[in-house]
C-alpha cells in the first residue's frame, strides 16, 4: 500500500512540477548502455545489408551523390549572394536581420518500442549542448523537438505524435495555421481553419517561427486534402509531413540565435559562425554551417 | 553466497529485459512487443517470493516509466498492484502448469497496461486498446520461453 501512495505522490510530482527531471535524466542516462545494445542488432542487419552491396550499386550512389552535391552548390552560391541582400533590404526597412541558424548533424539511435508515442531518440545530448526545445530536421524539413535530455543521448518528440502542434504558415500566401499531430506517421491535420481561407492542394506549410519555438521557414509539410463540411464552420485539412519521420537516420539539430553554443565554446567552428552572426555588416557567405564532426559517443 | 548469486541472476534478467525492451521492431509487428520487464517481475515472484515482491515491482515500475517516458509512477502503480496481486496468490501458481500459468501473465499484463492506459488517457494520449491485447497475448506467448530461459539464467549464475 505504500508503494501505492508513493506512485501517487510520484505522479502528482511529475504532473505539477519540474522536480522530477533530473533524476530522469540521470535514469535515462543510465539505461543508455542498454540502449545501445538493443539497437545493435538493427544496426548490425544495416551493417550486413552494407556488406553485401555491390561495388556497382555503390559507385552509382556516389555519382548520383556527387550530382547532387554540384546542383546544390550552384544553388547555395546563390542563396549566399540573396541572404545578403535581402539583410541589406531589411536594413533599409529597419527590420530586424534575418540569420541562417547554424546545425549539428546527429544520427538517430532509438525509435519509440510502441507506435502510439512517437518519438526518436537521437546521439547527441547535454554534453553536445543539445537543450530542450530544439527544433529537429531531417533533410526534408522538420521532424520534432527535444523533450527530453540525458547526458548523451536526447529524446525527439516528432511532429506526428498526438500531443504534437506546430505552427505554420502556407509558403504561397503566408495564411496561418496550427498542424496537429495525429498519431500517425504519415498525416498532420490543420486546427480550425476557417472554411473561407486560401488553401490549396499541394501547398507547402513552413514553420511560420510564431510559437517561438520552432525557426521559422523550414518546409514542414503539403497539404494532402481539404474537406469542406457545410456542418461545421472549419474546413478538415489534412497534410502530409514533408520530413521521412520513419526513415531518415542522419539528423540536424537547429541552434537558434547562438541559443545553447555558449556551452560549445571549445569548439571553434562553431565559434566562428556565433562571431559571424553578431557581425553587423552584411556578408557574401552563408552564415549557417554544417559541422561534419564526427560523432563521439 | 547463494543469496548474492540470486541478486545477480535478478539484475542479469533486468539488464536483459531492459535491452529488449529498446530492440527495434518492424512496425507491422512493433504493436504486440511483449512487455519484458513485467515477465521479468513475474517471474522473480514467482521463483524467488523472499526477494522479490511489491518493492522490486515498484523499482521495475520506475524503470518502464523511465523507458517508456511517461510521467513517473504511473507504471510504478500498475507493476506495485500487479505484483500485489500475485505475491497473493503466489503459492497457487507457482503450481500451475505452463499453459495456466501463461493465462495468468495474460491477466497480469492486461491489467498493468489497462492501468497506464487509464493514467495516460486523464494525463496525456495513451496507447491504443487493441495494442493492449495484443501485447498481453504475446507476452503470455512467449512466457514459457522466457521463464525458461531466465531459469537458465540463474542457474548458470549459481
Amino acid at each position: 500500500m505504500l508503494s501505492v501512495v508513493l506512485s501517487i505522490t510520484l505522479i502528482v510530482v511529475d504532473v505539477r512540477f519540474q522536480h522530477l527531471d533530473h533524476a530522469r535524466h540521470w535514469l535515462s542516462s543510465a539505461f543508455t548502455p542498454m540502449q545501445w545494445l538493443g539497437d545493435l542488432p538493427f544496426r548490425l542487419s544495416n551493417g550486413i545489408a552494407f556488406l553485401f552491396t555491390s561495388r556497382e550499386a555503390l559507385e552509382d550512389e556516389l555519382e548520383s551523390m556527387r550530382a547532387k552535391v554540384l546542383v546544390l552548390e550552384r544553388k547555395s552560391q546563390k542563396l549566399a549572394s540573396m541572404t545578403a541582400e535581402m539583410n541589406r533590404l531589411r536594413e533599409l526597412l529597419k527590420a530586424s536581420r534575418v540569420v541562417d541558424d547554424d546545425v549539428v548533424v546527429t544520427e538517430l539511435s532509438g525509435v519509440s518500442p510502441d507506435v502510439d508515442n512517437q518519438y526518436i531518440v537521437i546521439d547527441k545530448g547535454i554534453s553536445d549542448g543539445v537543450y530542450r526545445g530544439q527544433a529537429v530536421l531531417d533533410d526534408n524539413g522538420l521532424m520534432g523537438q527535444v523533450i527530453e535530455l540525458s547526458e548523451f543521448t536526447s529524446r525527439v518528440l516528432l511532429i506526428s505524435d498526438g500531443r504534437h502542434a506546430v505552427p505554420v504558415q502556407v509558403n504561397r500566401n503566408g495564411v496561418r495555421a496550427i498542424a496537429y499531430g495525429v498519431g500517425s506517421m504519415g498525416r498532420l491535420e490543420l486546427g480550425n481553419v476557417p472554411d473561407t481561407a486560401d488553401i490549396q492542394v499541394g501547398d507547402l506549410l513552413v514553420s511560420s517561427g510564431l510559437g517561438g519555438r520552432f525557426p521559422q521557414g523550414y518546409p514542414v509539410a503539403t497539404v494532402s486534402s481539404i474537406e469542406h463540411d457545410p456542418g461545421y464552420s472549419f474546413a478538415r485539412v489534412e497534410v502530409r509531413p514533408k520530413a521521412k519521420l520513419n526513415e531518415s537516420s542522419l539528423l540536424l539539430l537547429v541552434f537558434q540565435d547562438g541559443k545553447g553554443l555558449q556551452s560549445q565554446s571549445t569548439d571553434s567552428e562553431r565559434d566562428e559562425v556565433a562571431l559571424r552572426l553578431n557581425d553587423a555588416a552584411p556578408s557574401n557567405e552563408i552564415n549557417g554551417e554544417v559541422a561534419t564532426k564526427e560523432i563521439s559517443p | 553466497m547463494r543469496v548474492s548469486g540470486n541478486w545477480i541472476a535478478v539484475i542479469i534478467s533486468v539488464v536483459l529485459a531492459l535491452v529488449l525492451e529498446f530492440i527495434r521492431f518492424p512496425d507491422l509487428i512493433a504493436n504486440a512487443r511483449p512487455e519484458w520487464l513485467t515477465l521479468v517481475l513475474v517471474h522473480w515472484i514467482l521463483r524467488r517470493p523472499d526477494i522479490a515482491g511489491v518493492g522490486f515491482g515498484f523499482v521495475i515500475g520506475l524503470a518502464l516509466d523511465v523507458v517508456s517516458g511517461s510521467y513517473f509512477g504511473i507504471h510504478t502503480l500498475a507493476l506495485s498492484l500487479v505484483s500485489y496481486l500475485l505475491v497473493g496468490m503466489q503459492k497457487r501458481v507457482q503450481l500451475f502448469p505452463i499453459p495456466q500459468q501463461a493465462f495468468v501473465v495474460f491477466f497480469l499484463v492486461t491489467l498493468s497496461l489497462f492501468i497506464v492506459y487509464t493514467f495516460e488517457s486523464l494525463l496525456s494520449v495513451p496507447d491504443n486498446l487493441i495494442s493492449i491485447f495484443l501485447q498481453a497475448f504475446t507476452s503470455a506467448l512467449i512466457w514459457p520461453f522466457f521463464a525458461l530461459l531466465l531459469d537458465r539464467i540463474s542457474a548458470w549464475v549459481r
